[in-house]
This record gives structure tokens, sequence and C-alpha cells, in this order.
């Protein structure tokens, strides 16, 4: 077997143990790499930007754990931001946070816990100031119930709190009352909300998602039924960029920007030796 | 920090290691930590669906405390609910058809005029938009010149173009009942070659996300679990994994050689 | 009985299906209530059935136990992660942090001990909640371990399966490569030389392909949705008789 032959057939292992090293070299050594702000992503940032004072942002966590390193920064990055306009420009924005996902819940919870640790219970207070619905099940039925009757359709918060006795749904029957509305979501709950909540009861709404699913949500953003899209961890390094917030995205791009140049850079090279050794005649 | 913390970093430290193991081979490390994710997750789900809905909707409806109102029509969809737990049961599984109609006929009945208003027109609309100034642009002025002329023609502009041929062409490979040769076969290969463009980018987008997963593990594992406040759990326990690696891998290499047939959750 | 296992589920989906389609043209208080009832009853129905995943999952590894086949060690470690886990959540709820005099069934217990009594100050009731603690220590390092390992298969999917075997292979390649390198670039020359490309290349070529695929899935979806409610699509029933 040739050389050529045997780096075509080179064991996976070796190809780990290149990926971890180009993971762990950026935690150790820092180095910058520019993170370009997308329309896309400022779509999303410019529109919480623009609310009125006292409006309502609904914010769907439709993520799990094994999403979490690409959805947790957007979510800490957007309520930093909202909170941040609250105490630097009086907006007085409030927070209605829910999931349809069954492990949303305890990464939403960690999520407001930062920001009450963060600007302290006089800025952000569970009830006046943000609101968790927690998990309902029933996907496209719990956006219409949402919609039609939200104290009905949710009659307790996250802690059991009765939410008809929490001020902040005290003007908010319904999700027709919202300024606006961002999902983050690691599945297709995108379409969900843009076909059972955004259009029928009128509200605009941007997204968060994974990487994964990211190109495949540019029709509706070209068409502007959602303001901005922010997709996976280079996503939410443009809105840690934007909101100014010192998160984990930033840093993460270091051992992206590596591991995908060195990616690159082997598959051209294999490529090249395989077209050689194709027109050789080899395998 | 506190005592809790850090059992739960080294906890948590140890069980990724555990899982990572099987980037090497299978092993009993992984399947062992593989097998608490079930069943924690399992009882996790269990407890959130019984706290956030079942208690408020169905416990409290039927037994409510004091102050509220008694809604004992939610008993309805709690025994249409019950049904579909009947599955368990050959004989009443039948019952569970009466819920999965149910569902199912109202949420197509829900979902036909929906999905043609909020995503079928919307698109077709964005498609059909006549003048498109955002998708090519030049730099000023010739992109205002240019855009200007295509407007006074009445025409498309270029990325116009490359939209409308691109969602025309990948519809026409879709569409099976008709043969794709001649003429609908020259558009299929058209769209075929714009659907393996997006399916690239798709691509560099997932090497993007997988990588992310990786880096928030790695981050966890160098930044929270190699921190002298919970004494270098990283670094004690990765040493231990490998020792204990090599001592399973010599115990199987002595062990006679059975066929073991691979069995997960 | 044939009538209740075969005809009535799908004269129930026929009246279901056209009641919700009809409702959306009608602007009456009717309509709006009955698509609040519905969303309603919805949500209790898939609360309850959610069980069944339970159950059956308890179910099959308990069949692994009582039949002692290989690997039915792991199953005991799946029911004592169930049984903690659910304790943690019954007993404490679902929170950050634990009251021991208010939170789940150690609240009771410890509300009728105290028969009536004052509670005791917060700072001494007050726990980091056993459910937390296990799933930020346990759920998630799991769960997203498990999908780490993904980013090393996709790199070795990348080295031996990534050539230019085709045209298309070819062309799907040289996008992946672009979108690559403009989306994530190491240094600035990369990022103005290459992020406009894979701009374009995703608003534009990429936008118009899945465009194509949401129109295809849209219009199945609607076709499957008639198919459903006149009866001619039957397998949601599920097999038996």
């Amino acid at each position: 077997m040739t050389f050529t032959q045997k780096l075509l057939k080179l064991d996976r292992r070796w190809i780990y143990l290149m990926v971890a090293i180009c993971i762990i070299v950026p935690v150790i050594v820092t180095f910058r790499v520019p993170i370009q702000v997308t329309p896309e992503t400022k779509g999303v940032y410019d529109k919480i930007e623009s609310l009125p004072k006292d409006s309502t942002i609904l914010l769907s966590l439709d993520y799990d754990p094994s999403s979490m390193p690409e959805l947790y920064p957007m979510t800490l990055a957007i309520l930093d931001h909202i909170f941040t306009l609250n105490r630097d420009k009086g907006r007085g924005l409030k927070v209605v946070a829910v999931t349809l996902w069954p492990t949303g819940p305890g990464l939403g919870v960690s999520a407001f816990a930062a920001m009450e640790d963060k600007f302290g219970t006089n800025l952000v207070k569970r009830g006046r100031d943000y609101a968790f619905l927690g998990y309902i099940p029933g996907g496209y039925a719990v956006v219409i119930g949402l919609g039609q009757d939200l104290k009905r359709i949710s009659p307790t918060d996250y802690w059991g709190t009765p939410t008809s006795q929490e001020p902040i749904f005290e003007h908010l029957n319904s999700i027709r009352d919202v300024a606006y509305m961002v999902e983050l979501a690691a599945g297709a709950t995108v379409e969900t909300w843009i076909t059972y909540g955004s259009k029928p009861y009128g509200f605009p709404m941007g997204a968060g998602v994974t990487a994964v699913s990211a190109a495949g949500y540019y029709p509706y953003y070209n068409s502007k039924q959602i303001t901005g899209l922010m997709g996976g961890l280079k996503g939410a390094a443009e809105y840690e960029k934007l909101a100014n917030v010192q998160g984990n995205a930033v840093p993460g791009m270091r051992a992206q920007a590596l591991l995908h140049f060195v990616l690159v850079i082997v598959v051209i090279v294999v490529n090249v030796l395989f077209i050689v050794e194709r027109s050789k005649g080899g395998k | 920090m506190p005592l809790n913390e850090v059992l739960g970093i080294w906890c948590g430290v140890g069980l990724t290691l555990f899982i990572f193991t099987f980037l090497y081979k299978d092993n009993p490390f992984y399947r062992f930590a593989e097998h608490l994710y079930v069943g924690v997750s399992a009882a996790y789900w269990m407890d959130i669906l019984y706290w956030n809905s079942i208690k408020p909707k169905v416990v409290d409806a039927i037994v409510p405390p004091l102050g509220l109102e008694r809604h004992l029509i939610a008993i309805i969809p709690a025994i249409l609910g019950f049904f579909v737990i009947l599955r368990l049961m050959p004989s009443l599984t039948w019952l569970s058809r009466i819920t999965f109609a149910f569902l199912i006929g109202a949420g197509s009945g829900i979902g036909i005029p929906q999905v043609i208003s909020a995503i079928f027109l919307p698109q077709l609309s964005a498609t059909l938009n006549p003048i498109n100034k955002e998708g090519f642009k030049l730099a000023e002025p010739a992109h205002s010149a240019w855009a200007g002329i295509w407007g006074w023609l009445g025409a498309p502009s270029p990325a116009q173009i490359i939209l409308l041929a691109g969602v025309f062409s990948v519809v026409f490979f879709f569409f099976f009942s008709v043969e794709h040769k001649g003429v609908v076969g020259n558009i299929s290969v058209v769209g075929i070659y714009f659907i393996m463009i997006s399916f690239g980018a798709q691509f560099g987008y997932t090497v993007m996300a997988r990588i992310s997963l990786l880096i928030g593990r790695m981050q966890y594992l160098m930044q929270v679990g190699n921190s002298r406040q919970v004494f270098y759990a990283s670094t004690i326990l990765f040493v231990l994994v490998i020792v204990f690696m090599i001592l399973y891998e010599v115990m199987a290499a002595r062990r006679p050689t059975t066929p073991e047939p691979g069995e997960s959750a | 009985m044939t009538f209740w296992k075969k005809k009535f589920p799908i004269a129930l989906a026929f009246i279901c299906g056209v009641v919700m389609f009809f409702r959306f043209f009608s602007p009456s208080h009717l309509a709006d209530q009955t698509l609040t009832e519905f969303s309603d009853w919805d949500i209790i129905i898939s609360a309850v059935a959610s069980f069944l995943g339970i159950f059956s999952l308890l179910h099959n590894h308990y069949t692994k136990l009582r039949r002692k086949v290989p690997g039915w060690g792991y199953s005991i470690v799946v029911y004592v992660g169930f049984t903690v886990m659910a304790l943690a959540g019954f007993l404490f709820k679902v929170d950050t942090k634990a009251n021991l005099y208010k939170d789940g069934l150690v609240g009771v217990f410890m509300r009728m001990t105290l028969h009536g009594s004052p509670p005791p100050t917060e700072g001494v009731t007050t726990i980091v909640n056993p459910f937390n603690w296990i799933f930020m220590n346990f759920m998630v390092s799991l769960g997203a371990t498990m999908f780490a390992l993904l980013a090393f298969y996709i790199a070795s999917a990348a080295f031996r399966a990534f050539r230019a075997k085709t045209r298309e292979a070819t062309v799907l390649l040289i996008a992946a490569l672009l979108v690559m390198v403009g989306r994530v670039p190491l240094w600035d020359f990369l990022n103005t030389a290459f992020s406009p490309v894979s701009s374009w290349i995703m608003n534009n070529p990429n936008m118009a392909a899945q465009r194509g695929i949401i129109f295809g899935i849209v219009l199945s979806q609607i076709a499957l949705s008639l198919r459903i409610i006149f009866g001619i699509e039957r397998t949601y029933m599920g097999g038996g008789d």
C-alpha cells in the first residue's frame, strides 16, 4: 500500500486525536478570531432594542442539555440584553418564558437564576419582571392555547404560583398581547410557532436555532416571517458581541475556527490525493 | 465552594469521562453512564409532567385547593390519555384508537388552513415578489442603476431569477408522478444541483453544530472541572479512568473469548 | 364491537377534522371556545399519555431482569437512577432550592408533624434541591456528552466519506467548504474573502432549495391531513383487530 493509500485509509482514532488537540489548545492558548455580526442576528437584536417601554417579550426555550452549548449562551445573552435595557434605560421590559421540551425547565430556571444573581432581585423579580411557565406538553396545542387563554392553559407557573396572582399577567391574557417573541429551538418548533402563533395571533418573532437546522430557516427570514435568525454558537457569539455580554460563545469561537480551518485543509488534501490516485487507476 | 457543588462537579466530570471512553470502544463505564442517563431522564420527565401539567390541570381541577373552582370536565381528557396507556394491555389496545382519532383528526382539521395561510401563501408570495433588490448587491450607484433598469423593464433581478429557478426546479425534482425524462428530467437535474449546494451548506453548519457541543464539554472539563476549588477533579478522574480502562483491557485479554451480544437500553 | 374498534374512530376523526377545519372560517365566539377547549384537552391527553413511554421503558428493563439476559445488571442501574430521581422530584418538588416546610411530600409531612406551629426560619429549612442537583450534574453532563461524541464522528465522516466522486458530490463539497471557512473564519483576511460568499450561498441558492423543500413538505402535509380526515389513511390507529 502506498503512503497516499495509507493516508486515505487512516484509522479514525488519529482523527479523533486531531479533533481533541484542536479543541483543547484554544482553551489554553487564547487568540483573537474575527466575529462579524450578520444581518440575520442583528435582526433580533435591533427588534429588542426598539421595543416600546413596558413591552412583554415571550421566550420559548425549546432545547435540552444536548443543545445547551449553542442555545444556552443565546438565552443568557438575550436575557442580559433585556435586563440591561431595564437597568440602564428604564425600559421596563418583561419576560415570559415557556418550554415545549421536557428538559427545558431545568435550563430555564438556571438562566433566570443567573440573571437574578447578576442584576439582583430588585431588578429581576419573579412574578413582576419575569415569569416562567415551565414545560407544557402538547406541541402546537400549547401555542394555540396560549394564544386563546394563557391563564387557562397554564394555571400556575413552574413553581406552582397561580398565574392569576402574578402582576406580570395582570394585562397579559394571551400571547396576542406580547410585543415580540424569541424562539430558541433545537428541533422543528420554529415552524410550529410561526404557523400556530406568530401568524394567527399577530406578534413578530425571531429565532435562535442550532446550526444543524439553521440553513432550513432562511426561507422564513427571507419572507420576513422572522425578523432575525441566530444560528449556532456563531449566532450566540454575534449576539454577545452586539449586547456586550461576557459569555461562553465568544471564547468557544476560537476552537470552532481552528478546527474548521484544519478540517477544511484536511478535506482539500484528501480530495487532491483521492483525485491523483483515481487518475493513476488506484482505488 | 459548598460541598454539594464540589461533589456535583466530581460526579459530572466522572460521567462525562465515562461517556468519552466510548471513543476507544464500548465498555462497562460507558454502559453504566448510558443506562444511568436513561433511568434519570425517565424519572425527570415524569416529575416535570406531574408538577407542571397533571397536578395543576387534572388533580387541582378535580380536587381543587381552597379558593379555586372545580372543573370536572378535565376527567374526560384524562380518561382519553389513560386509553393510550392501555396500549400496554393487548386486549384493550383498541381504546387508544379513540384518543388518536380525536387528536389526529382535529389536528389535521386545524392544520390544513393554518399551514396554507401561515406557510404556503407567505412563502409563495416571497418567491414571486417581482423585484428583490436585496439579493444581488453591487456597489452604489451601479446597484441602484441596475435595480432601476430591471424595475423599469418589469423583469426580476438576477437574484430573483436564481430564486425562481431554484424553487421551481427543486419542486419539480420532488414531483414523482411524472417520469424524470426530457424537459422534466433536465429541470430536475438543475434542482439536484441546488439541493447539493443546500446540503453542502447544511453540512458546513452541521460541522459547526457538532463541534460546538464538544467545545461546551471541554470548557466544562478544563475550566469548571479542573479548578483548584474542586481539587483538579478533571485531571485526577482522567488519570483514574485511563488506569481503569487499561486494567479492563488487560482483564479482557486474559479472559477466554466468548461471544458477547451487545445489549443497550 | 367492530363498530367501536374500527368504524367509530374513523367517524370520530372525520367529525373532529371537519369541525376544526370549518372553525377556522367562523368568527363566532363558539368557534373560539372550541379551539380553546381542544387545546386544553390536547395538553391534558399528552401529559397523561406520556406515561406510556415511561411504563414501557420500565417494563422492558423488568423483562431483562426477569430473564437475566446478558447485560441485565445495567437494568438495575436504570431502576436505581429512576427511583432516586423520582423520589427527589416527588419528595422535594421541582425547584433550585427545597423548602423542607413547604415543598412536596416532605413539606406535607413536616407540616403534619408541627401540628400548625409556626414554621422554622428560612435559613434552617432551605436546602439545595436534590432534584435540581441531579439534573444539573447528571442529566446535563450525560446528555451533553452523548451528543458531544458526534463532533468526533463528523470529523471522521468528513475525512473518510467526503470525497469528490461525482459532479454532484463535488458541488456539495465546494459549497460545504466555502460555508465552513466563511462562517467561522480564523483570520481577518479569510473573513473578508469568504464571508460575503458564504452569506450569498446561504441567502440565495440554499434559501431557494430549502423553500422548494418546504413547498413539498407543506403540500404533502395537506394531502396527508385530507387523507386522515376522509378515512383513507388509517395507520395512526395502529395494528391489531
